[in-house]
């Protein structure tokens, strides 16, 4: 079983492929946007994908934010290598 | 010819997107390692020029990646890239590095600073990493990267009520090598408000036990003629009541200090428990970045 301490890491780490994941994609989509002969209807599709993808990342981060708060609380109390009481 | 990256994550599939990313978008020479050893073999093989560093790592751990690199390789640039496990900030801080970031990472920043690490160009200061980390929520102007020879210096007020957290991170702050720091500590921001507009603080750390009186203090403050440039709430989250939070909404920085209380907290720095001490390190961190952001510096002597 995982201890307190790998779950978080593992859970940060997740947040990380988030954002990261957004990112590129973000990047690829800009790249995307600058390409000539695109419709005007393409154009606004991938623009509303930029803004999803900007949503994403603000949510993933505050998911981070929470869990964060949870981890310090965590910690507090509980030994994160054994589970035990600190 | 290519630039030779090293990516060091002990998580492979982030290893493989960024890796692909760069190896594809940017042309650069991508090489990747999920566990210490191997980052080693690579970095005595190939001396990359840039280094992405996960502290957390399979059989020889960020820290003593970094401490060889810097010591064997001061020509290879490093990102050091970490996640909750914040305890050996001071360790990292003190062995050097050339950029720093939190997880969650935001790409764009990371590939901005990739960039300019390998084309020698000033780095810009990673405010949404900061944000991230649930440290700042600044929306101004980007601040001044760290030039290395550059060290920060401001008069910190700390207004907190039971006055022993803010004494402790004094005696810290005022003690840091690497720093100026000139602190003051306030029992309270509607009775002392003379004396702290006085001191002519940069920065203000309020703590939230003090709330009731926060609005009019930092209005009062905001509109001082030498006004602080960040005010920063702290203090223990249970008593982060709606008055915090809706601040915190606003866009108010918050750091959480759990343990401030005179019985719970020792009288030295490293006697601190965790999460005082992540509190500690979490004040000290945006207080040098606010510094950087407002050009809050000195030469270091």
């Amino acid at each position: 079983m995982s201890t307190i301490r790998e779950l978080f890491h593992s859970l940060g780490n997740i947040h990380n492929m988030l954002t990261v994941v957004a990112g590129v994609t973000k990047e690829l989509v800009k790249k995307g946007l600058e390409g000539k002969g695109l419709s005007q209807d393409l154009k606004n599709q991938l623009t509303q994908i930029l803004k999803n993808l900007d949503r994403l990342i603000k949510d993933t981060q505050e998911a981070d934010k929470k869990t964060r708060e949870i981890h310090d609380r965590v910690y507090k109390v509980i030994n994160p290598d054994t589970g035990g009481p600190k | 010819m290519a630039n030779n990256i090293l990516i060091i994550d002990d998580h492979v599939e982030l290893t493989q997107i960024l890796g692909e990313y760069f190896r594809i978008k940017k042309g650069y020479n991508v090489l990747t390692a999920a566990d210490g050893k191997v980052a080693l073999n690579i970095i005595h093989e190939q001396t990359p020029e840039l280094v992405l560093l996960d502290m957390k790592l399979p059989s020889v751990n960020g820290l003593e990646i970094l401490k060889i690199l810097r010591k064997d390789y001061p020509n290879s640039r490093v990102i050091v890239m970490t996640a909750y496990d914040t305890e050996y900030k001071k360790e990292i801080d003190a062995v050097g590095y050339d950029a720093f970031f939190i997880k969650p990472i935001l790409f764009e920043e990371l590939k901005d600073t990739v960039d300019a690490l390998l084309s020698g160009k000033p780095l810009k200061f990673k405010k949404s990493t900061i944000q991230a980390a649930g440290i700042m929520k600044e929306e101004g102007k980007q601040p001044l990267a760290d030039t290395g020879n550059m060290i920060p210096k401001a008069r910190i007020a700390i207004i907190e009520l039971k006055e022993a957290f803010g004494s402790l991170l004094k005696t810290y702050l005022e003690g840091l090598g690497e720093a100026e720091y000139s602190v003051a500590v306030f029992g309270s921001g509607s009775l002392y408000f003379n004396k702290i507009s006085e001191f002519k603080p940069d920065i203000v750390l309020y703590d939230i036990l003090e709330i009731t009186d926060f609005s009019e203090i930092a209005s009062k403050l905001l509109n001082l003629h030498n006004p602080p440039k960040e005010i920063v709430l702290f203090g223990d989250p249970q008593f982060k009541w709606e008055d915090v939070d809706s601040l915190i909404k606003e866009g108010m920085n918050y750091i959480p200090t759990p343990l401030s209380y005179p019985g719970q907290i020792s009288e030295q720095y490293h006697e601190f428990e965790l999460p005082a001490k992540e509190a500690v390190d979490k004040l000290v961190y945006i207080i040098k970045e606010a510094c950087f952001k407002h050009g809050l510096l000195t030469k270091k002597r």
